[in-house]
């Protein structure tokens, strides 16, 4: 037998996945227990996971992850059994166990030892949450009959059953049957002797019939159990055999039985009813369970993200393999004129192309979360931030099934973080303020996932105090972006779109939760990087609305060709407003630039050969120009043609090539050739090497 | 060679269980609650059961409950927490024929599972 385990790393790995996963949902629930009070069925599933996470800690051998989890729960029990009210302190409590248990699992991770001390948070659920109630020590009963060896058998039954007991046993010894006392002790280490003393009465009861036992069945039930145990029955089994079968029960140390003799049983007959319940009959049903649930269990695997990851990038490859198989197709069907052969290829072609784009959208949903993911970290943050902002807030969250790419859940993270921050410290107002202009106590935040066509939009929005156009102005003047008679020409839109200027805020106090600067940059350029897009409305007094739009995957994106001199270069579709055939009339220069006004809006004109610095084809005004939008800035991009439109498989330039300006990626075209994927936002950068036209050209 | 159904929600709790058993010649099957383990009781029709009992869907009770109707002689040990009696007791009654207490103990569930299972 091998009884010791060692735990490898994949054991961890799942430890630490499940780990996780009950962290996350704990957090959630604990969150809600707040504002919902006793739900039953919410407690029920926070009492699960702490549970769950209980029983696995203690079998990786993490004592203190053990202990923690099961105090919690005992504070849990309480709850659960309305001797406590799931107050602001208990569940700052419970939450703050829950981040000291996500530390212990980090130490896990990373292979540290956690040095938490322990004892002053196990004190406080102790105290904060009222002593602890453990579910241990029961209260042994002192009413032990009998010294030990006592063989006055007859003498005991008188003593210890009651009238209609002795009737039974003597009807019973009448047919030949023969009273019997079976002292039973336990191990003290026994961890559930109640359960035992239960287990001890069922087997008898098997053997025969149980009169009655010290202590009695309810007591058992109550967990009123000492190590002792001493059973009244009527079997028609021998000693030996009744020894037997109490000794095969887990935790029994020792048998004794001693049997009446069928003579001198019975010794007075009362008059009474034969039969009667036996011991147990039907407990009272002790803690509430939950109901069998009807929903349905899915069978599912666990699949390494690397995996899924693979997988695309094959799909990806076979997606260009198809393409190539076509064009092959069409260079045999010119050359040879159709065949057999060639009809034959045309029909495989065709299949193989069907069953790729079923692939390509298999594994594309394999990859797809629900965004519940994330949100479920956000009702926590929320809380905490109004707690020490000393602000009421209801944060609702709507969508949360909509699911995207892992790989954009992600990224998405952090700036959604950052909007939350933001509407909780610069949104919404203090309760004060709040009451003198005639709003709700409560602010309210919303954060809402939808999806509409091939993305997903994503907003946050408050109902605070919106942004102040003119104050955001003042503050870009004073910080140098722009000259005082330029913050007066620009429109309400341009102006909210300073908010995106690194190093620009218009908190007038500086907070730990934001306001520092730095952010809504960053939040835009992450957005940007996953090809998404991000928009502000604000009605000052109202409240702010910021909506993120984000293509469902990563991998793969629609864009469209255009051609330089003999290249092919793809621009995503999520940026490409619109395409328009370039005469020479339309180029202007303003400020020694090229321009081009399209419906009486000023766009710079950007020559994509010079950029790459490529051959261009001397006549300047010949060609097509392509709109494209980012940053909330048009631009338009002068191309040689426009190839088509198609979705491209997104791959990394590779390290060796770096970072270029201008450039994305690269993805394979069907014929085999390689198209570069232009990125947008990088072009209409103020620093970039296309000069200065940034923001008020 | 004795088959052996694992019922519990918690994958790596399954996972250290299947490991030890399999180690010592059982034949393991796994079940992540209730519901699933009467479905797979009936299908395998196993030498013994070691059944967790907070799960989601179907716990580890009205597991015992739906597979001693369907086979009076089916052999069920609950694989219970502290605090729990109650609930073993009341599987106790529903059929089940024994339990152990978590954590895992390995050489408690071996000597469990042989005392029934062989």
């Amino acid at each position: 037998m091998t009884a010791n385990l060692e735990i490898t790393p994949e054991d961890l790995k799942v430890f630490l996945e499940e780990a996780e996963e009950q962290l996350q949902l704990l957090e959630g629930d604990v969150v809600k227990l707040e504002k919902a009070g006793e739900d039953a069925e919410l407690l029920q599933e926070i009492f699960r996971a702490a549970h769950t996470l209980k029983g696995s800690s203690a079998t990786l051998g993490h004592q203190p992850m053990a202990r923690l989890t099961h105090s919690m729960e005992n504070v849990l029990d309480k709850v659960r059994k309305k001797k406590l009210s799931p107050s602001t302190d208990v569940v700052n409590l419970l939450l703050e166990c829950l981040d000291v248990l996500r530390g212990m699992k980090d130490d896990i991770a990373d292979g540290r030892e956690t040095k938490v001390d322990l004892e002053p948070l196990l004190a406080r659920l102790m105290t904060d949450a009222g002593p602890a109630t453990g579910p241990t020590a029961p209260a042994p009963t002192g009413a032990e009959a009998g010294g030990q060896g006592a063989v006055d058998v007859a003498r005991e039954f008188v003593t210890q059953l009651s009238d209609e007991e002795r009737a039974r046993l003597a009807a019973g010894m009448a047919e030949g049957a023969q009273g019997a006392i079976c002292r039973v002790t336990f191990d003290p280490e026994c961890l559930m002797t109640s359960v035992r003393a239960y287990q001890v009465l069922l087997a008898l009861g098997e053997a025969g019939q149980v009169l009655n036992s010290v202590p009695s069945s309810e007591d058992i039930e109550a967990e009123k159990v000492g190590h002792e145990l001493t059973a009244y029955l009527l079997t028609m089994e021998d000693r030996a055999q009744l020894e037997t079968t109490v000794k095969g029960i887990g935790d029994v140390t020792r048998v004794e039985v001693s049997v009446a003799q069928a003579a001198q049983g019975g010794p007075r007959t009362a008059e009474g009813r034969v039969g009667g319940a036996q011991a147990g009959g039907t407990a009272p049903q002790g803690e509430a369970r939950e109901g069998a649930q009807t929903k349905k269990s899915a069978t599912t695997v666990r699949v390494d993200v690397n995996l899924l990851d693979n997988l695309m990038n094959l799909v990806g490859e076979l997606v260009i393999d198809r393409t190539h198989l076509a064009q092959i197709l069409n260079r045999a069907d010119q050359a040879q004129g159709t065949s057999e052969v060639t009809d034959d290829l045309g029909r495989t072609s065709a299949h193989i192309g069907r069953v790729t784009t079923q692939l390509q959208e298999e594994i594309m949903k394999a990859r797809m979360l629900p965004i519940e993911n994330l949100f479920k970290k956000f009702p926590r943050m929320i809380r905490d931030l109004a707690l020490k902002a000393g602000k009421e807030i209801d944060f609702v969250v709507e969508g949360q099934e909509t699911e995207l790419d892992r790989s954009v859940i992600e990224e998405i993270g952090d700036p959604i973080m950052h909007l939350l921050r933001n509407s909780v410290d610069h949104g919404i107002e203090s309760t004060a303020d709040r009451k003198a202009g005639g709003k709700p106590k409560i602010g309210t935040i919303r954060l809402k996932a939808e999806h509409s066509e091939s993305h997903i939009i994503i907003t946050v929005s408050d109902d605070g105090k919106g942004i102040d156009v003119e104050k955001v102005k003042a503050s870009a003047v004073r910080k140098g972006f722009l000259t005082e008679a330029q913050a007066r020409r620009l429109s309400d839109k341009q102006a909210m779109d300073l908010i995106f200027l690194s190093g620009l805020s218009t908190a007038q106090t500086v907070t730990e939760v934001s306001g520092r600067g730095v952010g809504m940059d960053v939040v835009r350029k992450n957005i940007e990087r996953l090809n998404g897009s991000i928009e502000l409305h604000t009605v000052p007094g109202h409240g702010t609305e910021t909506r993120i739009k984000l293509p469902l995957t990563l991998a793969i994106v629609r864009a469209l060709l255009v051609s330089l001199d003999q290249s092919v270069f793809a621009i995503p579709l999520t940026s490409v407003s619109e395409t328009l055939r370039l005469t020479p009339q339309m180029v202007k220069t303003i400020k020694r630039k090229e321009a081009i006004i399209v419906r009486d809006s000023v766009l710079p004109l950007v020559r994509l050969a010079r950029v790459f610095g490529m051959p261009e084809t001397g006549n300047e005004t010949v060609g097509y120009v392509v709109v494209v939008n980012s940053n909330a800035q048009r631009l338009g991009l002068v191309v040689d043609g426009l190839v088509g439109e198609q979705e491209v498989v997104i791959k990394s330039l590779g390290g060796f090539i770096g970072n270029i300006q201008g450039l994305s990626g690269a993805t394979i075209l069907g014929e085999g050739d390689v198209a570069l994927i232009i990125d947008v936002g990088s072009l209409v950068k103020p620093d970039a090497n296309l000069g200065r036209m940034g923001l008020v050209s | 060679m004795p088959k052996v159904l694992l019922v519990d929600d918690a994958d790596f709790m399954r996972m250290r269980s299947a490991k030890l058993l399999t180690e010592n010649g059982y034949e393991v099957a796994e079940a992540e609650n209730g519901q699933v383990a009467v479905s797979k009781y009936e299908a395998l029709k196993p030498d013994i059961v070691l059944m967790d009992i907070t799960m989601p869907v179907m716990d580890g009770i009205a597991a015992v409950k739906e597979i001693r109707q369907r086979d009076p002689g089916a052999k069920i040990v609950m694989c219970s927490a502290l605090g729990q009696q109650t609930m073993v007791l009341e599987a106790l009654k529903a059929g089940a024929k024994d339990f152990i207490v978590k954590p895992f103990q390995p050489d408690k569930i071996l000597a469990t599972v042989k005392k029934f299972a062989g």
